[in-house]
């Protein structure tokens, strides 16, 4: 591979199909010996070895790409995982079991296994919350708070991670009281010459848990998707069992496993639940964010450097004179235009008292000119 | 039956297939959007407005301006060449505009609804009267741009000869809308006090969380399929690239959309005032053709379909299309059915 990784990309293309086909071989092989001699362990290549193959196109050939198209393939890579995940649950759990591809309730034990699996990963994460702990194949799940967290992290000095250890620290540390005494410390009335300074420090602080907890409680609301999610696809990989249907492929099984997280999501989203922990952890967010900035504005302040108010106040000034050109603009144009037509108003009484006729309508030229040429003739 | 040697097969051929994709990504270059060639012929700090070249050789006298959302980018209407409504449009004969609303930045966060619709959109109305001698125009609006030119018609009714309205929310408290249960209990003067304009991608965030499962995950893996056909894939890309080209929201206008229209459903309800004007959708009495979509999860139908109770108009006329919100611009059954439809619709009012 050294050789190779000099080389064009296309070289590199050619390197990685070489060795995924000893790769596929190998596994192709420990399959056919059957259940017996199934890694079910996470021996062989590896424990879960075609997702690594995922991770190892992301990250050496990602790198590689113009920036629209590395961003497309991120994102491409990180579901694809998603999704060969499952293939290998299910290729676990289909060579573990005995005759599974010849007989239908032998092939329905081994996918309710793998059912069953993703059931327990689950549940797993629900004791977690955060979408980090959502590994393996659950981590479809999470995507509605982990997309969350990619979307907020430049809303908050606070980086993505530093939130994360907190969450856990404050997990971790449930048992002995350690919330309590933090809400109590942050409490605590302030004394002496810094007094407002402390109070805004604790009152960051309170902010910051409050946000962790509204994040926590909607991460509880999903989590109860994932369970149902899970549910929902026994059920109706029950049902094709009982018709003596089956999957012909991880594809379809997937797209059943998407289409049930998308019910459960739909049975859940439109919930007061919901809605009250999505607003809840939106609104504590910007509350965090509208105290840091009170900070930054203060210490900005302090260094006599311009600040978000300065900046706000400026704007809205300038804003406000834009209006009032406007307004002057268009009040000028109106005056222009009636000066005018006053001005062709009193022409036509000129040249009617000439005419020695009545001043007809305000008319438009068409209509005139097809009067005049009608007297002409 | 799934059998353990076709797991490995298929994983192996959808390997292949991403091992193909990244090499054609790598070679797809630059993501161009935007078939029909066009002119900017007035603008206005960020806002443009762009005359579409007529495509035949007398198009109709009375022209049309569509009106686009402040959310995403208009070129959704003219993705490509084979998936454009605004070539449609054309190659029925009407004469097209199109406000472009631009991307806001911090110093236009005090712009509000008064400034977009009595100010940018009026003056770009007449711009375009004045430009063609004629009293009024036809005003095509989508989504947010219908509920905009909704309220324009009711505010200026002299100044729209025809409305058009596609996948627009009328009634935003109708029980299948998520959005609008979404936003109930948010604080929307806290977020735009704190964040001054709203970010596009806490939008886009929204709207993708409407399907998570589907939007941001499913798609990807049906994205393997179509990786080693550059064409396909190129298509793929440019949906990809309009999904997440989201401009920031302008604070003021943001509030106002989200707390008169979201939370206090004003424009059915009752009470809306935009500026100096009020917005009363009685006073629509001109032509008016409202298209919806029966498959829309971000607009529900009945959303729109709401309005005829509310406008004053006795030529109102209704179009369902079988669809999504976004397949209205983009799927081959658009392209045939829907700039034929406005324009036969069009064309019996204005000649």
């Amino acid at each position: 591979m050294s050789d190779t990784s000099s080389s064009a990309g296309g070289n590199w293309a050619d390197a990685w199909m070489q060795m995924q086909r000893q790769y596929w071989d190998t596994w192709s092989e420990l399959s056919k010996r059957g259940a017996a001699d199934s890694p079910t362990d996470g021996a062989g290549p590896g424990a879960a070895p075609w997702s690594q193959g995922l991770d190892f196109w992301s990250k050496l050939m990602a790198p590689a790409l113009p920036g629209e198209a590395r961003t497309w393939m991120d994102k491409a890579l990180e579901m694809n995982k998603g999704y060969v995940q499952m293939g290998e649950s299910l290729w676990k759990a289909l060579s573990s079991g005995k005759d599974a591809g010849a007989d239908l309730n032998a092939w329905w034990e081994g996918v309710s296994g793998a059912v069953k699996e993703m059931q327990q990963q689950a549940s797993s994460s629900i004791s977690g919350g955060m979408p980090d702990s959502w590994k393996g194949f659950a981590t479809l799940w999470g995507l509605p708070l982990d997309h969350w967290n990619r979307v907020t992290s430049a809303c908050s000095m606070f980086p993505g991670d530093m939130t994360k250890s907190l969450h856990e620290f404050n997990s971790a540390r449930q048992g002995d009281g350690l919330p309590d005494f933090l809400n109590g410390w942050l409490s605590t009335p302030t004394l002496g010459y810094t007094r407002e300074s402390q109070e805004d420090v604790q009152r960051l602080g309170q902010r910051l848990l409050d946000y962790q907890k509204a994040m926590q409680d909607y991460a509880g609301v999903l989590s109860g998707i994932v369970a149902r999610a899970a549910e929902l696809l026994r059920d109706k990989a029950l049902e094709r069992v009982g018709k003596g249907e089956s999957f012909d492929s991880v594809r379809e099984c997937y797209n059943l496993w998407v289409d049930c997280g998308e019910e459960a999501y739909a049975e859940v989203c439109a919930s007061d639940a919901f809605t009250r922990a999505q607003a809840t952890m939106t609104n504590a967010l910007m509350a965090l964010k509208h105290q840091e900035q009170s900070m930054i504005d203060e210490s900005l302040s302090a260094l006599n450097m311009p600040t978000r108010r300065e900046l706000d106040t400026s704007h809205r000034r300038v804003h406000r004179l834009q209006r009032r050109v406007w307004r002057l603009e268009e009040a000028l144009e109106a005056a222009g235009v009636a000066a005018l037509r006053d001005e062709v108003a009193g022409l036509r009484e000129e040249l009617a008292a000439l005419r020695g006729t009545p001043p007809g309508p305000a008319a438009t030229g068409a209509p005139r000119r097809a009067a005049k040429a009608k007297g002409d003739s | 039956m799934l059998r353990p040697d076709q797991i490995i097969q298929e994983m192996t051929d959808f390997n292949r297939k991403v091992a193909a994709g990244i090499g054609t990504l790598g070679q797809i270059g630059e993501i161009d959007v935007g078939a029909s060639a066009k002119d900017p012929v007035h603008q206005e700090d960020k806002v443009v407005l762009y005359h579409f070249r007529p495509r035949t050789p007398d198009p109709v006298k009375v022209p049309l301006l569509i009106v686009y959302a402040l959310v995403n980018r208009p070129y959704m209407a003219d993705l490509q060449e084979d998936r454009s409504m605004i070539r449609g449009l054309l190659d029925q004969g009407l004469d097209v505009y199109l406000v472009d609303w631009g991307y806001p930045d911090g110093a236009d966060r005090y712009l509000d609804l008064d400034d977009y619709l009595n100010g940018y959109l009026r003056r770009c109305v007449d711009f375009i009267c004045r430009k063609h001698q004629i009293p009024n125009l036809n005003l095509l609006g989508i989504c947010q741009g219908g509920t905009f030119s909704l309220c324009f018609s009711a505010m200026h009714p002299e100044k729209v000869r025809n409305l058009v309205t596609m996948v627009t929310p009328v009634d935003f408290h109708t029980p299948d809308n998520v959005l609008g249960k979404w936003v109930r209990d948010l604080d929307v003067d806290l977020m735009v006090d704190t964040l001054g304009n709203v970010p596009g991608e806490l939008l886009n965030w929204s709207f993708l969380s409407l399907k998570p499962f589907r939007l941001t995950g499913q798609k990807y893996i049906d994205m393997a399929d179509i990786f080693e056909d550059p064409v396909k894939l190129k298509n793929f890309l440019r949906m990809e690239k309009w999904i997440f080209d989201s401009p920031d929201q302008a604070g003021e206008a943001y509030r106002q959309f989200i707390t008169w229209f979201y939370k206090e459903n004003r424009l059915v309800a009752g009470g809306l005032r935009i500026g100096d004007h009020a917005v009363d959708l009685s006073r629509i009495t001109m032509p008016l053709f409202n298209v919806y979509a029966t498959e829309d999860h971000l607009v529900p139908p009945a959303a729109s379909i709401a309005l005829e109770r509310h406008v004053g108009t006795e030529d109102y006329t209704t179009m369902a299309f079988k669809g999504g919100h976004i397949g209205i611009y983009v799927s081959g059954r658009a392209q045939k059915d829907i700039p034929k439809g406005v324009a036969d619709w069009l064309k019996a009012r204005v000649q």
